[in-house]
């Protein structure tokens, strides 16, 4: 035999021992495997949890469980049964339910998927009494969710089946079970779910459960998901929702104190219920075909639109900042003013005379801001270090990135910094002026509804903001500390002060002196950005969308409004009358001035969404 | 070429082929024990069997087969095979993700495992040339060539699994002569490109910097003469290899995309998945384990009968065997198979023919990583490759080449007294 033979068999013999030694550990020693052998025995079957109610701020009771029955199937113990029967009592189509049973079989033979689920319990019944007729079936009692309120969907989301990746993701999860599918539900879905209980069985040659194995010593019982707590107020939000029908758009409003969401509105809404049920995929697939209404897209979280005038009051503070702005600057408006070869339009009214800052915010004054913000711009040595520090601080209100709020989805918006302007228009190949827009809240700034929301909070607390949060409370435990701790914008808290004079201005002599209510000192900002849609082929401006911010009352706020309306035309017809008529209802407890409350609900500007979605050509 | 004469079949290793005999029956025993806890019928037991029994048709035609003509055919039969793996890639099914089936009517049959048989006859055949002598860079070349191609084929199935397989022919070169020296630093080389991904380049470093003292210190106090010769050796060695370090751990981080770096990663077992490669795992010990000092007894266990592992029929037969006969049984049959393997080994050695000696070492080498490699994995010693034991394992291409590749390796071994 060759030497390099020898070394070979040497190396195997070697291994050999190896193996003996570690069969040896396996086999002769080690316990905890044995025990893991011994649960793979059984048969081990999970008891549901109920899922943790949602309150409104108020105690409120808006999401509770109700008991549900659906059919599941274990492919192996199958054998022949009256189809026909089965079907009749099920109401499902022949096809549907073959498809199920082919998808069963495919992720296990031995352990249960369900076949039709989500029964109420008087269209369950017939089949419970002759269950027995369909071997390898059996009925399932869980939850699925009981609705007492019909607004707030698009915060309270709702329930779907685990999809496969989930299932294979989270040991948690079983076929059939319900989990959160957006919302409420999804974000707060590990805390919502609570803890499912165990029960071991022994098992028959046959893999059928016989008796409880050691009487149950090893079982546990489930733990009920946590309750949550909203910062919501159903009572707001409803009465909210009357005012929005017939309008799209979108109204958030928020606590500055806290940080705390009162109402989170996407009109037009649907009622959560509708998720519940067997018919939900049907309704849900309707939902989403309606291209209209769009009711399943929240406009207050996802909705992007260019923030308007409101957003003079962000380079109004820049300004003040950076020093590009004092009390005493004054510009003056011609109605409007010529730059390069084009002219900016102002609705200001100052023909001629002087614009200071008191002035230039009630009146809305374009030129003002627009200089302004050149002025900051070109204070820096050029324009792309200017642009950078001018997002560095429009960034600090929270603008430009995901807010963080306690809901699966969201936007960033867009703040442009240098990169954006670098990209856009070549290197270095960009003046100050050609971003003008940026001035008076058009161009390329995008917000998003809550994000506005956000930043006048900011404004209303002098220079800080909480993080807007759904979660009030929940149950033995606590919200997150990120919506506890402010965070502080890059403006000085003195410099607030002359923007929140000019703030409630607007209320006492500009664009929204009309909408005043009594006693309550409203300091607010009307916007509106123009919008074009493709008509059969041609580019045709509708009416403006109407923006509206506001926080009441100025010295010590307590609530923000944000308030943007499709459509809806200048701010001031029909955003700041609903924004008054929140603020009246949340602080005062009622509404006074009916007359203004009666005209909002009768505005429908469906005739303009049908016009823009169809065109001409209506479909019924 | 002489003429054909007759050999009796007195002159047959019947030890070895009776140890066949067993692995064979063992495997289809196990099969049936598998197949009595499946409610749906798979039938493993039955179709191993009727492969047995083909592959028994195949000892009686290489009974009467003049196997001289085969040395003729090696280059032939190395390039069929060449073009059959090739072949898959047009006409191959794919199963869980690899190419690697032709499939028939309800007949299937896998290439690789023809291959495996087909590359051992060419290098057998390149081997055995005259003047070939394995000192020379040229002739390395070659062989490397003849490896290289199906190796490739294979990995782009990809069948990881039967690449590693063919590390077995690296035996077959270094018992023919290649200097082992080579085969260290390749071996080196792996081992500290897996060591790297497992852990990190740091810890190898460092790990590396205090064998670098150890050895050194060594060097210094026992080499007298040319102590310094044998430090810039040593040194520049270990250079060398924290240098492959940090390439790997570069390459590993920066050039491979994440999903790569995750099956890499899967594989070295530095992730765990508890769904999958992870759960397959632990079931398998759970198995090996629940079988104790003498197992669970015939068709019981609660692996076994709860279905609890994947791929039992194939790369995880030896948990139903550990579950059911315990340590006992475990240690019996990596026994024998261990004796089968060095029987092999032995009558490989004793040859006259170069040609014959390969053969029968490529067969002993390549049933010894499928084995060893298959155990130490089932027993959570090596990461999880797709690895099946050779006639153990169902598989009806696995255990018809195999069967045809030892008895024709038997007939030359009754046959190695003539002259070819």
């Amino acid at each position: 035999m060759s030497k390099q033979t020898k070394i070979v068999l040497l190396f195997f013999v070697l291994l050999f021992f190896l193996i003996l030694a570690r069969l040896s550990q396996l086999q002769l020693y080690e316990n905890s495997y044995k025990t893991l052998a011994k649960i793979n025995s059984l048969i081990k079957e999970k008891i549901p949890a109920p899922r943790g109610k949602i309150y409104d701020r108020n105690g409120k009771l808006l999401v509770s469980n109700q008991p549900v029955y659906s059919l599941y199937v274990i492919p192996s113990q199958l054998s022949s049964f009256d189809t026909i029967k089965l079907l009749n009592i099920l109401h499902i189509d022949k096809e549907t339910f073959l498809n199920k049973l082919e998808k069963a079989k495919k992720y296990s033979l031995y352990k249960a998927s369900p076949v039709s689920e989500q029964y109420f319990i008087d269209e369950i019944a017939p089949l419970k009494e002759i269950i027995y007729q369909f071997p390898g079936f059996f009925i399932k009692k869980s939850h699925t969710r009981k609705y007492h309120t019909t607004h707030a969907a698009n915060i309270l989301g709702y329930l779907h089946e685990v999809g496969p990746v989930l299932l294979k993701k989270d040991a948690f999860y079983e076929p059939g079970d319900l989990t959160g599918a957006s919302g409420i539900e999804k974000y707060y879905e590990t805390i919502l779910r609570g803890k499912k209980g165990v029960r071991y069985y022994n098992r028959d040659k046959l893999n059928r459960k016989t008796s409880p194995y050691l009487n149950g010593k090893w079982d546990s019982l489930p733990v009920p998901g946590k309750d949550i707590h909203l910062s919501i107020d159903i009572e707001l939000q409803a009465f909210i929702d009357t005012l929005m029908q017939g309008k799209h758009g979108a109204v958030v409003v928020l606590n500055p104190e806290n940080g705390e969401i009162l109402s989170l509105v996407s009109a037009p809404g649907y009622d959560p219920a509708v998720f519940t049920g067997r018919n939900k995929q049907l309704i849900l697939k309707s939902l989403l075909q309606d291209k209209l209404n769009k009711p399943l897209y929240d406009r207050s979280i996802l909705g992007t639109y260019p923030p308007g005038s409101p957003f003079k009051l962000i380079n109004a503070l820049v300004g003040l900042q950076t020093g590009a702005v004092t009390a005493s600057t004054y510009y003056i408006c011609h109605h409007g003013f010529r730059y390069g070869n084009r002219f900016m339009r102002c609705h200001c009214g100052a023909n001629g005379r002087p614009v200071h800052l008191n002035y230039a915010i009630p009146y809305s004054c374009n030129t003002f801001f627009s200089k302004t913000y050149l002025k900051i711009l070109d204070s820096y040595p050029n324009p792309r270090i200017g642009i950078q520090k001018w997002s560095e601080y429009v960034k600090s209100f929270g603008l430009g990135n995901y807010l963080g709020v306690d809901l699966p989805t969201g936007r960033k918006g867009n703040v442009p910094d240098s990169t954006y302007y670098n990209r856009f228009f070549g290197n270095k190949r960009w003046r100050s002026m050609y971003t003008i827009s940026n001035g008076i809240g058009q161009g390329q700034i995008l917000v998003t509804p809550i994000q506005m929301a956000n930043m006048t909070a900011a404004i209303a607390n002098k220079g800080y903001y909480y993080i807007p949060h759904l979660a009030k409370k929940i149950e033995n435990d606590s919200i997150s500390e990120k919506f506890k701790t402010p965070k502080k914008t890059l403006i000085d808290t003195s410099y607030f002060e002359p923007v929140i004079q000019g703030m409630w201005k607007v209320y006492t002599h500009g664009t929204a002196r009309f909408n005043r209510v009594k006693d309550i000192e409203i300091c607010g900002k009307t916007g509106t950005s123009e919008n074009y849609a493709r008509i059969d082929g041609k580019k045709i401006q509708l009416p403006d969308h109407s923006i509206f911010v506001a926080f009441a009352p100025k010295d010590k706020p307590e609530i923000v409004v944000s308030i943007f309306i499709e459509n809806g035309g200048y701010g001031s017809v029909l955003a700041s009358p609903i924004a008054t008529l929140i603020i009246e209802k949340y602080l005062k407890g009622r509404i006074t001035r009916t007359d203004l409350y009666n005209r909002v609900i009768a505005t429908d500007l469906n005739e303009i969404y049908k016009y823009k979605t169809y065109g001409t050509v209506q479909k019924n | 070429m002489g003429r054909y004469r007759k050999i009796s079949l007195k002159q047959y290793d019947w030890f070895s082929l009776l140890l066949y005999v067993i692995l064979v029956a063992t495997g289809i025993v196990l099969l049936s024990t598998i197949d009595s806890v499946q409610n749906v019928s798979l039938n493993y037991a039955k179709k191993q069997l009727i492969w047995a029994i083909i592959s028994f048709f195949g000892l009686i035609i290489i009974y009467f087969f003049n196997v001289k003509k085969i040395r003729e055919w090696g280059s032939l039969i190395y390039l069929i095979s060449i073009i059959l793996l090739a072949g898959l890639f047009i006409f191959g099914k794919e199963v869980s993700g690899a190419k690697a089936w032709y499939r028939i009517g309800s007949f299937g049959f896998q290439p690789t495992e023809f291959a495996k048989l087909a590359v051992a006859l060419g290098l057998a055949k390149l081997l055995s040339e005259r003047e070939f002598s394995l000192n020379h860079i040229k002739n390395i070349g070659k062989v490397f060539i003849l490896l290289a191609i199906p190796v490739v084929l294979i990995l782009l199935q990809p069948d990881l699994g039967s690449v590693l397989v063919f590390s077995a022919f690296v035996i077959v070169l270094y018992r023919e002569g290649l200097n082992g020296n080579y085969i260290f630093i390749v071996g080196w080389l792996i081992l500290l490109f897996f060591l790297t991904i497992k852990y990190n380049a740091g810890f190898v470093l460092w790990g590396l910097i205090i064998l670098f003292m150890i050895v050194a210190t060594g060097i210094y106090i026992k080499m007298k003469k040319h102590r310094w010769n044998y430090l810039f050796i040593w040194f520049a060695f270990m250079f060398f290899s924290a240098a492959t370090v940090q390439l790997t751990s570069y390459m590993y981080h920066h050039v491979l995309k994440p999903h790569q770096q995750q099956r890499i990663a899967l594989l070295l077992g530095k992730i765990s998945d508890d769904k999958g490669v992870g759960y397959h795992l632990k079931q398998s010990l759970i198995a090996i384990s629940n079988g104790g000092w003498n197992g669970q007894g015939f068709k019981q266990g609660a692996q076994l009968k709860g279905n609890y592992i994947p791929e039992q029929h194939t790369d995880y037969i030896f948990t139903a065997l550990a579950e059911q006969f315990g340590w006992v049984g475990s240690v019996a049959f990596v026994f024998i198979y261990l004796v089968f393997i060095i029987r092999l080994y032995m009558l490989a050695e004793r040859q006259k023919q170069k040609f014959s000696r390969i053969i029968g070492y490529s067969l002993a080498s390549l049933l010894a990583i499928h084995f060893f490699i298959n155990i130490l994995m089932v027993l959570g010693l090596f990461p999880v490759v797709g690895i099946p034991i050779i006639f153990i394992s169902y598989g009806g291409s696995s255990l018809f080449f195999f069967s045809l590749f030892l008895f024709l390796f038997l007939k030359f071994d009754a046959n190695r007294v003539e002259e070819f």
